[in-house]
């Protein structure tokens, strides 16, 4: 058997799957919506014929979507979340169909802030967001508490290693 | 020498003739409205007038601002920082600390030779409009200067003492007796170069435009017809004119080619790398050694039969201006061969193999066994639209599986030490090379398909602007998990304790 990444060992909140059950729940009612007014235009002004055909496609796409989306990927997703972050690094792996697994050394770490949406807020949790020099990532779904600790934890260590570069 | 650092010290502006250039510049964009104003000069309209009024005002208020930008602006170079006041009306003040400079971009073009002037751009790792200073008229012993002093701050930073530097200054103005020749473009070159580009065909659209401009203003259709008749008759006219046309190409695309790439040279300190070129536009470009990210070889399909490849530097300060773009180039074209010898001579930390692991045939069957998007929405839209071209759909399915196969081939990998180096691309090629050092981050993902056949997709981003993202699909999951670990066990903590832990110590991590 050949080595394995090292799973991180934090957990996410499992309120996380509510969370986006709901959000995705707002954001694909909005997208039929769109899609419905469509399909009104359509029929009430004769677009040309493939218009219609398109929009129908979209829609059986969007159902299908619709149910992974809101019944199955937060539970998985939720499962699958794992994070570590010690004085070296920042370890995040999500996803078990697509699994991702992702290292930033704190040395790299340019910025780190929490932020919490209506959705989080309800649930008492908040977002973290790292940024790089080359993108940023959010380490989604932590109790208030301690995401604010971690923010200020990965601040420090990001800090003390500054005289790298 | 305090005389002289404080002489330094005082604010600069640029070159007066700055203003000319600066109008001259303006009046360039609205060019426009110059010749409908110059044309209609007589006019007496009303809304003439008032257009009139308008215009004059606009140039008097431009006039008025330019002048007050050249008054304004002034810049000081400090052992630490380059100082910057400017704003037209607002006033403006800017700090750059010198060790943010990524590289530096001398372009002259015939106006500045003209006047014996030159341009300085110096590109900053930020991002947004201020990224680049650009100082756009300049004396040439003021860039010098400039120059020379960006190239101490390296020194300095570097911890040599003070002394060494000052020496340095003076060896310096004796025509930088320091730097080693490493490349000069041949002609030879030039013209393999101008043979394997598209500017051989830049002609043709020429002639064409040219061709209905004619037209335009006569009727050359009874010629053309009369053209026709005549090539009909002798097929040694035709071919004539077909071996005249393909002449003139070559020489146009030559001749493109070496106004573009005339004199191009690379040559190299101990701590910066120049790149000059332009037969015309003279560019230096110079970049220090430590700011470069990251090598890139770039070899199209023609050019890799014939051995020729790109190598490109990538650093924090690279894109922005198409000019600095280019001189980002080392090398445009070059054989490998001469390639692989001279990029260690020049930049020593980076380390080149030529053996790279391909990839396991189980990474075939996954490229192919992906669905391709593209080719469901085209054939989608050929079939509902134009059923009787069904061909356009099989002819576009062949040209998939035959740029995957080749996606197949050319990726390849190597991980030794502190380099990595990765390969990908079907019709052209591309060979990405950096270090550990140099990676911001490192992204592992497997989709359920990879992980059937135990394989995973690597990525590495490095810091570049805009950041370069680099993938390698399809790589056997153990040696991925491997780069992982190779990632995650970088030397950074031990730097301080001292530099024998480290695996390669001339990085210039540590500064």
């Amino acid at each position: 058997m050949t080595q394995t990444i090292e799973e991180p060992q934090q957990r996410i909140s499992p309120d996380a799957v509510k969370v986006w059950r709901m959000s995705s729940l707002i954001e694909d009612f909005i997208a039929y919506v769109v899609l419905g007014a469509l399909l009104f235009l359509h029929h009430s002004y004769n677009w040309v014929e493939w218009v219609g055909l398109i929009l129908y496609i979209l829609i059986i796409l969007g159902v299908i979507h619709s149910i992974y989306e809101i019944f199955i990927r937060p539970i998985y997703q939720q499962r699958t979340w794992r994070y570590d972050i010690d004085e070296r690094h920042i370890q995040l792996k999500h996803g078990a169909i697509k699994k991702t697994h992702l290292i930033v050394p704190m040395t790299k770490v340019q910025y780190v802030n929490t932020n919490q949406g209506p959705l989080l807020r309800r649930y008492g949790l908040a977002t973290i967001k790292v940024g790089t020099m080359a993108s940023s990532h959010d380490i989604p779904a932590i109790p208030v508490k301690e995401a604010e600790e971690l923010r200020t934890r990965i601040a420090f260590l990001a800090e003390i290693t500054e005289t790298d570069e | 020498m305090n005389d002289e650092t404080t002489r330094d010290l005082v604010a600069r502006r640029m070159h007066p003739l700055w203003i000319i250039f600066s109008i001259g510049k303006s009046i360039k964009e609205m060019i426009f409205f110059v010749i409908f104003f110059i044309i209609n000069i007589s006019s007496d309209s009303m809304i003439m007038n008032v257009g009139k009024i308008a215009v004059i005002l606009y140039l008097i208020y431009k006039v008025v601002s330019i002048l007050f930008g050249w008054w304004q602006f002034k810049y000081v170079f400090t052992d630490k920082e380059l100082q910057i006041n400017e704003g037209r009306f607002v006033k403006e003040k800017r700090f750059i600390p010198l060790e943010r400079i990524q590289s530096v971009g001398r372009n002259t073009s015939f106006f500045h030779r003209l006047f014996g002037l030159t341009s300085l751009t110096l590109n900053t790792g930020t991002v947004g409009d201020e990224s680049s200073i650009k100082l756009e008229v300049i004396s040439r012993k003021e860039a010098e200067r400039i120059q020379r002093h960006l190239r101490h701050d390296n020194a300095v930073l570097s911890d040599e003492s003070l002394q060494e530097a000052e020496s340095k200054k003076e060896e310096d103005q004796r025509q930088h007796p320091t730097r080693t020749d490493h490349y000069e473009m041949t002609l030879k070159e030039i013209v393999v170069a101008s043979f394997t580009s598209f500017s051989l065909f830049v002609l043709i659209p020429l002639l064409i435009t040219l061709y209905s401009k004619i037209e335009d203003l006569f009727s050359v259709d009874g010629y053309m017809d009369a053209a026709i008749h005549i090539f009909e008759k002798s097929w040694v006219v035709t071919a004539l004119v077909v071996v005249a046309v393909l002449m003139l190409s070559v020489i146009f695309g030559i001749g493109k080619t070496y106004i573009q790439y005339g004199n191009f040279q690379v040559t190299s300190d101990e701590h910066r790398i120049y790149i000059q070129k332009g037969f015309f536009n003279h560019t230096e470009f110079s970049i220090p050694k430590k700011k470069v990210q990251a090598i890139k070889w770039n070899q199209s399909f023609l050019r890799r039969w014939l051995g020729i490849v790109e190598v490109k530097l990538v650093s924090a300060g690279g894109a922005g201006e198409e000019k600095i773009e280019v001189a980002s180039t080392l090398f445009p074209f070059i054989s490998k061969k001469r390639a692989l010898s001279l990029v260690p001579e020049i930049l020593p930390s980076f380390e080149i193999e030529t053996e790279l692991k391909k990839l396991p045939r189980a990474a075939f069957f996954v490229k192919l066994a992906r669905p391709s998007y593209v080719w469901i929405i085209v054939t989608a839209v050929v079939f509902y639209f134009w059923p009787e071209r069904w061909y356009m759909s099989i002819a576009l399915f062949v040209l998939i599986v035959i740029s995957r196969i080749l996606d197949g081939l050319h990726s390849s990998y190597r991980i030794s030490s502190p380099y990595i180096q990765l390969q990908s691309g079907s019709f052209s090629t591309e060979l990405f090379l950096t270090t550990r050092m140099k990676i911001e981050e490192l992204e592992i993902t497997e989709s359920w398909l990879q992980r059937k056949f135990g394989l995973a997709s690597l990525q590495i981003s490095t810091r570049a602007k805009p950041v370069r993202v680099s993938t390698l699909s399809d790589i056997p999951q153990d040696e991925a998990v491997r780069c992982y670990h190779w990632y995650a066990n970088r030397g950074v903590y031990h730097v301080r304790k001292g530099e024998g832990s480290l695996p390669n110590s001339n990085l210039n991590h540590h500064s």
